[in-house]
């Protein structure tokens, strides 16, 4: 039809107009139809281009909390000492296997025969070195299960030994995370570890674009079995509509995790030819915390009525379209065996009332600020609803992520009443840790015998003991509606048809690479 | 000519000429103006510089993330030179700025000087190339709606013109993304190549973002145009060109459309900032690596010298441009460049 009309005009003007109408047919076609070095990368048997909506800025993992660091280079470039399996138990990686004493207080690890992207030789001293070197990170998720080692050393080439001051449960899941990431001796000191990433995975970090993309190269010397794609580029899309067309025009294969908008298209994205969605087990729980300074809410009643009010099954749907599960107990892995249905504080806005009239309260405003990305503001708005209804005013101011961390999680610790969703295990509330609420100077309550319980189960040897010590532990975390868990949160991946090997389920945000090939 | 001065009262009688002459004049009108843009760029620089101090939030909470100590914070943020007095920082900032000397970001994973001389060229490329489109559509349909002012077509024309002023640009940058890359598949959905790697292949990549950043810029252009053109199609020099031999066409393109360019120049001038703040919207919607896209990492990320440094660059362009469009008017309208220097004569 564009033809027929070039030509209608083209026969008015005459043969110049025609040689006109001509060149720019030709253009238009030339323009269409030209294919370039950067399109032509998705849908390529030998590469795979996968989105994430953030770009970390830095990939120094020991210092950098950011989750996309993680969503980039775990596993993929920087590898741990364990992995953890789907249902939580240890599987063989750098250390090909190990032997913890019978009094839980040493741990022995024989190290695999392996080669960093540097072409250097992976060793006993490579270990001695990371594990020293993250006992001493800044962020305490690394740094918190490394407590215990009192030290590590060297047996010989292929085996370092870990003494612990007490037995721990958690170190060795621990190991197959952040923590137990092994880097070269000497990394920290002589390269830039925010740009250069050196590691024994399956893959070598070649080229960082700020902003832009990350492009990886299949490491030929890789110890394990070689992966399918030669070359993987992230490309980091923080718009997360834009990732869904970039998906679905072909200019992708995955989007890595859908976190915000995207949430509500997995459906119908899935539902179209060519394209479906994962789903992984939770892995992460968005809570609403209390401030415990707050003297109004240092009253159980409250914090009780508090926990009644919340209905969850609506925010689950508002906050992540339904993608997780309801839960009323902080577990993370979700998937543990101390995990259970307890609730004792199920939605019931008529109790939630009754106690507050109980407590002597009235008209109780709380000061809620909360985050303006993500899942957040549409959670805002229900929360503030099912407050009002049994009677409680949330004062819900926006701030941006940096401010939100300051004023909020920063030791000032201004709020009433916040949300966040973590990853991170229920340890990390113990006081002192410097988590939200009970970790902060300014706390003004803590639980003794959730603290006390969390410093005995990490030491308890047996595990059926240990287990029995975790499920209380979650009760009496539960009971006190300082913090009240509200779902656990699926980040689903969406990907084109004709790939496999994508792993089912995550233990941070990593994207494992490894198993990941075209069927086509 | 000058003449040999004979005596000290002739002396000062050929200074004066000297000095008013009418190169030296516009020597003087020049260097005046130059500095005029300095100094506003130094004003620009000092607002963004307290306006972002007294934002809030710290790149240190950024980094350590949520369970950093008071204690680890103020250490990061010594290490990172932000508990230094401010006007020890806006020194140091501005010195690194024109010294091209403006260190790695706080997250160390990239030279600021670099990194904003790269993203330079793709967010130029869409404002310069979205003015270039906006202005040439905007004379071709402003023309024509004023030659066809009595009738249909260019009633047609003109409300063409006013609902493209009612679209944002990034809604129609998501339209335009559905239908050409998704469903036809005829140019990519986001990115941008460079150049020097594929010529075709980077006017594909601006070419949607482009369209989309023009729409409303052409929208407005195109009412002055017409506003201008009507004014121009009823003057007396129209009549004689046409009376002379000329068509009508030829005696308004010709003759009128350099009369009438002086709003459309002004306007034009004046969007480019409006363009430039549409490139942060359209390269997310386009993710293409501009200065606008890394503007918002950093406003989130809190990199502050990162994003100062981007205002400045965005303020000179502006003041630059401004500065150039008061030359272009002389260019354009000599009657304006006489008054000048008679003025400047006194």
């Amino acid at each position: 039809m564009v033809n027929k009309r070039i030509n209608s005009i083209s026969a008015k003007t005459g043969s110049r107009g025609q040689c006109f109408f001509l060149a720019l047919k030709l253009i238009a076609l030339l323009f269409v139809t030209s294919t370039s070095v950067q399109f032509a990368v998705a849908q390529s048997s030998e590469s795979l281009v996968t989105s994430h909506p953030q770009d970390p800025q830095s990939w120094d993992y020991w210092s950098v909390s950011a989750t996309a660091i993680s969503a980039v280079t775990f596993i993929n470039v920087r590898q741990p000492l364990l992995e953890v399996l789907e249902d939580g138990s240890l599987a063989p990686l750098l250390a090909e296997s190990w032997d913890v004493s019978e009094d839980g207080l040493s741990v022995t690890f024989n190290i695999r025969e392996a080669s960093f992207s540097d072409g250097t030789e992976l060793d006993a001293n490579d270990v001695v070195y990371s594990l020293l070197k993250n006992k001493e990170s800044p962020l305490g998720s690394i740094a918190v299960p490394l407590s215990v080692v009192k030290d590590v050393t060297a047996v010989d080439d292929h085996t370092v030994q870990l003494h612990l001051s007490t037995p721990s449960q958690r170190l060795m899941t621990e190991l197959g995370k952040r923590a137990g990431i092994i880097v070269p001796e000497g990394a920290f000191e002589n390269l830039n570890v925010a740009k250069e990433v050196v590691g024994t995975g399956p893959y070598i970090f070649s080229e960082y674009n700020p902003g832009v993309d990350v492009k990886l190269v299949r490491n030929e010397n890789y110890w394990g079995d070689a992966p399918h794609f030669k070359n993987v580029t992230h490309r980091f899309i923080p718009d997360e509509t834009a990732a869904i067309n970039a998906l679905l025009a072909g200019d992708i294969d995955v989007i890595g995790a859908v976190l915000g908008e995207g949430l509500e298209r997995v459906d119908l994205i899935s539902s179209r030819d060519g394209f479906e969605a994962i789903v992984p087990p939770p892995f992460e729980i968005s809570y609403v915390f209390l401030d415990t300074t707050n003297k109004q809410l240092q009253n159980d009643k409250v914090r009780q009525a508090i926990a009644h009010g919340i209905e969850r099954e609506t925010l689950l749907i508002v906050g992540q379209n339904g993608l997780g599960e309801t839960t009323c107990q902080y577990v993370i892995p979700f998937n543990a065996t101390w995990n259970s249905e307890y609730c004792p504080y199920s939605y019931d806005p008529a109790r939630a009332q009754e106690l507050l009239r109980a407590a002597g309260v009235r008209n109780l405003t709380l000061y809620f600020p909360y985050l303006m990305v993500g899942e957040f503001p549409a959670l805002k708005e229900v929360l503030v609803s099912q407050m009002a209804q049994i009677g409680i005013t949330l004062d819900a101011k926006p701030l941006d992520l940096s401010t939100w961390f300051e004023q909020v999680w920063g030791d000032q610790g201004e709020y009433d009443f916040a949300s966040i969703t973590d990853g991170d295990t229920i340890e990390a509330f113990q006081s002192g840790r410097g988590r939200a609420p009970f970790g902060k100077p300014t706390t003004a309550v803590t639980n003794e015998a959730f603290d006390n319980l969390v410093s005995d189960a990490d030491q308890i040897i047996d595990r059926d003991e240990y287990l029995a010590a975790m499920v209380k532990m979650t009760k009496i975390f539960a009971d006190d509606a300082w913090v009240i868990p509200l779902y656990a949160k699926s980040t689903p991946v969406l990907a084109r048809k004709g790939l496999a090997g994508i792993k089912p389920y995550r233990n941070i945000m990593e994207f494992d690479l490894r198993r990941i090939h075209s069927t086509e | 000519m000058i003449q040999k001065p004979t005596n000290l009262s002739s002396m000062q009688s050929t200074s004066r000429r000297f000095f008013r002459s009418h190169k030296v004049q516009q020597l003087r009108g020049f260097i005046s103006q130059f500095f005029v843009l300095l100094l506003s760029a130094l004003i620009g620089s000092l607002v963004v510089f307290a306006l972002l101090r007294l934002l809030g939030g710290d790149v240190a909470y950024i980094l350590l993330g949520n369970e950093a100590t008071q204690d680890q914070v103020n250490s990061l943020r010594s290490e990172l030179g932000l508990d230094r007095a401010w006007f020890v920082q806006y020194f140091d900032w501005i010195k690194g700025f024109f010294t091209g000397d403006l260190g790695t970001s706080f997250s160390g994973s990239y030279e600021i000087f670099d990194q904003i001389g790269q993203r330079l060229i793709p967010t130029l490329l869409l404002a310069f190339g979205s003015l270039f489109v906006s202005i040439s559509l905007a004379i071709i349909l402003g023309t024509y709606a004023a030659m066809n002012a009595d009738n249909a077509k260019g009633v047609v024309t003109d409300i063409v013109s006013q609902v493209g002023t009612a679209i944002p640009a990034f809604w129609a940058g998501l339209i335009l993304v559905v239908v050409f890359s998704v469903s036809f598949g005829w140019f990519p959905a986001g990115g941008y190549v460079p150049i020097q790697e594929d010529f075709w292949g980077s006017l594909r990549s601006i070419f949607l973002p482009i369209v989309a950043l023009s729409l409303g810029i052409t929208s407005v252009t195109t009412r002055f145009v017409r506003s201008a053109m009507l004014d121009v199609l009823n003057e007396d020099y129209i009549r004689t060109a046409m009376a002379k031999g000329c068509t009508r066409k030829r005696a308004v393109f010709v003759h009128g459309l350099r009369n009438a360019s002086i709003p459309v120049v002004t306007v034009g001038a004046l969007q480019l900032g409006n363009l430039l703040a549409g490139t942060i919207v359209i390269e997310s919607v386009f993710v293409i690596p501009g200065l606008g896209q890394l503007l918002l990492t950093a406003v989130n990320g809190r990199e502050v010298i990162v994003v100062q440094s981007i205002v400045l660059v965005i303020l000179l362009i502006i003041l630059v441009m401004n500065f150039m469009l008061d030359i272009a008017y002389g260019l354009l309208d000599p009657r304006i460049r006489d008054k000048r220097n008679g003025a400047n004569h006194g």
